[in-house]
């Protein structure tokens, strides 16, 4: 029972989850914002959905 | 305090609680009796939980608040909400069949917890499908938020599940018959989870806003 490979498994999926999806997010804004300032086209922002 | 700044805040005060929260998951808080280090799972699989009802619920508040004011501030939250709650239902369920193949001695079964949180994250992630599909952006956001709302009624579902039907997972359990440290590792456990969730939840609605944006200009462009 007391096998700790379960516990970092968890672990590693849970906070591996939560920073890749933080870095897409990062990705897409800083590609939003720099769009923004330079009217780029619609390959920058993409679109609301 | 716009929502940027409340993102900002968030996610700063998330570093030091997160690191706080798996030392004490992770080496202070003793085993448990029968379970050993494999019931450290909790201390992200229930957070993971929290998280997940924080995004729905900031869905349902956004989704409810654009019906009745047509505002697309609430579209953008209600989308930041349902993304953000669907990827802390991925990982309160992935943590749940970890944690379940060692106790359980399954990865899955067809529980009435597990299925209706499985069922949960099918309605969020055709929500998610939904805004990919529709074009017009005020069909989006008001179809999205009827399918948010309706989505939502599950979300009380799954919390009464585990006392409604007879399961093979636990009811909610009580803080005063677990071990004093556990509870103190679990709340900060929580309170990091829950603060990741603000700020992903912030960062998202700037994101939409920002694609609302470009999409009101192509749209200008388009004529």
């Amino acid at each position: 029972m007391d096998n700790i490979g379960y516990t970092t498994a968890a672990y590693a999926a849970s906070l591996t989850l939560i920073a890749v999806y933080a870095w897409h997010l990062w990705r897409r804004l800083r590609r939003a914002r720099h769009q923004q300032r330079t009217g780029g086209g619609s390959d920058a922002g993409g679109r609301s959905r | 305090m716009d929502a940027a700044r409340i993102g900002g805040v968030a996610g700063v005060a998330a570093i030091p609680v997160l690191a706080a929260g798996l030392y004490l998951g992770l080496a202070w808080a003793p085993p448990d009796a029968m379970m050993g280090n494999v019931q450290r799972i909790m201390y992200v699989h229930f957070p993971s939980w929290i998280a997940t009802a924080i995004g729905y619920v900031v869905a349902l508040v956004g989704s409810g608040g654009y019906l009745a004011r047509r505002s697309p501030r609430f579209d953008w939250l209600a989308h930041a909400g349902v993304e953000v709650g669907v990827l802390f239902n991925v990982s309160g369920l992935v943590t749940g069949s970890i944690w379940g193949r060692p106790t359980w001695g399954v990865w899955w079964t067809w529980d009435p917890r597990l299925t209706t949180t499985a069922i949960m994250l099918i309605i969020f992630t055709g929500y998610l499908l939904v805004r990919a599909f529709i074009e017009d952006s005020e069909t989006r956001a008001r179809v999205a938020a009827v399918v948010a709302i309706v989505g939502f009624l599950n979300v009380p579902i799954v919390y009464l599940s585990v006392r409604w039907w007879r399961t093979l997972h636990q009811i909610q359990s009580s803080p005063e018959t677990v071990a004093p440290e556990m509870v103190v590792a679990l709340r900060v456990m929580m309170g990091a989870f829950a603060l990741l969730a603000v700020f992903l939840v912030a960062r998202r609605y700037e994101l939409a806003r920002l694609e609302a944006a470009a999409e009101a200009a192509e749209d200008r462009v388009d004529g």
